[in-house]
């Protein structure tokens, strides 16, 4: 056993598909998509009016994101006995509270300040009266793996007792004027990986984990559902929207947490993918799995087709998931995904599948070249 | 406080290069402009795969997006200009500085005032002591909201370990 393990301890969500982890994972395991077209959104003039919204009230539109953060910090608390420790709050982002620059009449600082990509950790921390720091991850679509790997380094060097970490995006009409304008939404179903994919769809959420180092964890006795291993980084360097087309950057992402992990290719049991269904994201992300993976790569579910691109979000749940796979040994299929693209060569996921889960990668991309991929092991 | 040189065991650390600047154009574009005209000489013979690039801002994004929205309405969403709509996302900068500086190692991008800096380092050693990178760049840039604040001020941290690890002998075992 390595020493001063990370381990995940309570998980939190708020999803297009569920306000609990096991809700969302029913619905997923029920190939439900969250994605519907909604006629408020083609009133104020979205082309494509298509989203996923969560379930549930989350209060006004300035604390949307901030609301949706709390509960699921809330939940991922659920027993946790946390009032003499120091907990280090990272949370990523990629847009903050939106709606504020949205109604935003004025350029003060004080103003924004309600919106910044910060404002959700502090919302967290002033909610629960948590004792530590807070720290906010701009990482784009990758922020939640970014967070969560950071957390981990965290407790490793002793910098906090524990840590909630994850990521949030609350609905924001800036990002679905802005997908859609840079031609990156479908205007159908959002279908990752498959032959006749035609784009992206966005929707909101929040995903937050819980993570304590092993040793804490099991001296109070805390369930343990899987274990962080390391995150790996790169950028891209490339384009400010566009990833490299032959994926080199994804692919150093995944080497480095293999390296920095002291595994190999092989121990992958599963991919939890990147997979917007964009034409051209999809072809890079499975040049990158080639690179690495070669002949031999494992099974791989992207789940972006039933719950939208939740951007900052979208890893924070995704790893989520794959701790709930680790835990039940089971992995979920792709949804939206129908039609084998012979260009990718890839093992798509296309029903459940009860396997031997020891240890998975997360991976998350994003604009301006960011790419990540976080390892996750069973206890 | 997270101590580089302790970290790193004396004998690693090369050099620091600490510079301060004050950019007379407080924008984004002012930034990236400074970065044209100051960084490159400072980052020649860069090896782009093992340097990282570690950044906060205090509201990186929040201009951009206000500005792009208002135009967006203005003009009527469907014809919102989508080259702006990156610029609203809160790495921008920070990817613009990669991209620039050709910087392919790991990208932090913190929202955060002053005290974010000690994070920044954190993370800095941290990947140092994985053998993720050689050289790490840490910049801090305030607020770009403050219009009455003319100027804007740039810290700028190059940390660099010895030639023994340049070499990338122990990256690759």
């Amino acid at each position: 056993m390595k020493a001063n393990r990370i381990v995940v301890t309570g998980m939190g969500v708020v999803s297009p598909l569920g306000n609990s982890p096991q809700e969302l994972w029913s619905a997923l395991k029920d190939a439900q998509c969250a994605i519907k077209t909604h006629e408020h959104l083609a009133q104020e003039g979205f082309l494509i009016p298509k989203y996923a919204f969560c379930k549930g009230e989350f209060g006004s539109s300035r604390q949307r994101g901030q609301n949706m953060a709390i509960y699921a910090a809330k939940q991922s608390l659920l027993d946790n006995d946390f009032s003499h420790k120091t907990v280090a709050l990272c949370i990523g982002t990629s847009m903050g509270e939106s709606a504020v620059f949205e109604e935003c009449e004025e350029v003060r600082e004080e103003a924004l300040k309600e919106g910044t990509a910060d404002v959700f950790a502090k919302a967290i921390q002033k909610s629960l009266n948590l004792k530590g720091s807070t720290y906010a991850y701009g990482s784009a679509c990758a922020a939640g793996n970014y967070a969560i790997g950071s957390a981990a380094d965290m407790l490793r060097y002793g910098m906090a007792d524990m840590a909630l970490a994850g990521g949030v995006e609350p609905f924001s009409k800036i990002a679905l004027t802005g997908f859609i304008r840079s031609r990156a939404m479908s205007p159908e179903r959002c279908t990752p990986f498959d032959k006749n994919r035609q784009g992206m769809q966005i929707g909101e959420g929040a995903g937050i984990l819980c993570l304590e180092r092993e040793a804490d964890a099991l001296a109070r006795g805390a369930n343990i559902y899987a274990v962080v291993g390391e995150l790996g980084l790169s950028c891209d360097a490339y384009h400010p929207t566009s990833p490299q087309k032959d994926g080199s950057g994804m692919a150093v992402s995944i080497e480095e947490a293999l390296r920095q992990n002291e595994s190999d290719s092989s121990d992958i049991d599963w991919i939890s993918a990147h997979g917007t269904g964009t034409v051209i994201s999809d072809l890079a992300e499975s040049q990158a799995l080639h690179r690495v993976f070669k002949s031999s790569i494992p099974p791989i579910t992207g789940f972006k087709g039933a719950l939208g691109h939740t951007l900052g979000a979208a890893s924070a749940i995704e790893a989520l998931l794959c701790v709930m796979s680790i835990d039940k040994q089971e992995i979920l299929q792709t949804v939206g995904y129908e039609n084998l693209d012979e260009t990718l060569e890839l093992p798509i996921v296309s029903s459940p599948i009860n396997k031997e889960l020891n240890m998975v990668i997360n991976c998350a991309y994003g604009f301006g070249g960011v790419n990540s991929c976080l390892i996750l092991e069973k206890p | 406080m997270f101590n580089i040189r302790e970290a790193l065991n004396n004998n690693r650390l090369n050099e620091i290069i600490y510079t301060e600047s004050i950019l007379e154009d407080n924008s984004m574009i002012g930034l990236l402009k400074w970065i044209d005209e100051v960084i490159p000489n400072s980052l020649r013979h860069i090896d782009s795969d093992h340097t990282g690039l570690y950044f906060a801002s205090s509201d990186a994004g929040a201009i951009t997006s206000v500005e792009f929205w208002k135009e967006a309405v203005e003009k009527n969403i469907s014809f919102a200009n989508p080259r702006n709509f990156p610029t609203t996302l809160s790495n921008f900068v920070a990817a613009s500085f990669a991209t620039k500086m050709q910087i392919r190692g790991p990208n932090i991008n913190l929202i955060g005032d002053i005290k974010t800096l000690p994070q920044l380092f954190f993370h800095a050693t941290v990947d140092m002591k994985k053998n993720r990178i050689d050289r790490a760049i840490v910049a801090f840039v305030p607020s770009f909201i403050n219009k009455e604040q003319k100027s804007l001020g740039v810290l700028w941290i190059e940390i660099n370990l010895t030639e023994r690890i340049l070499d990338g002998k122990d990256r690759d075992k």
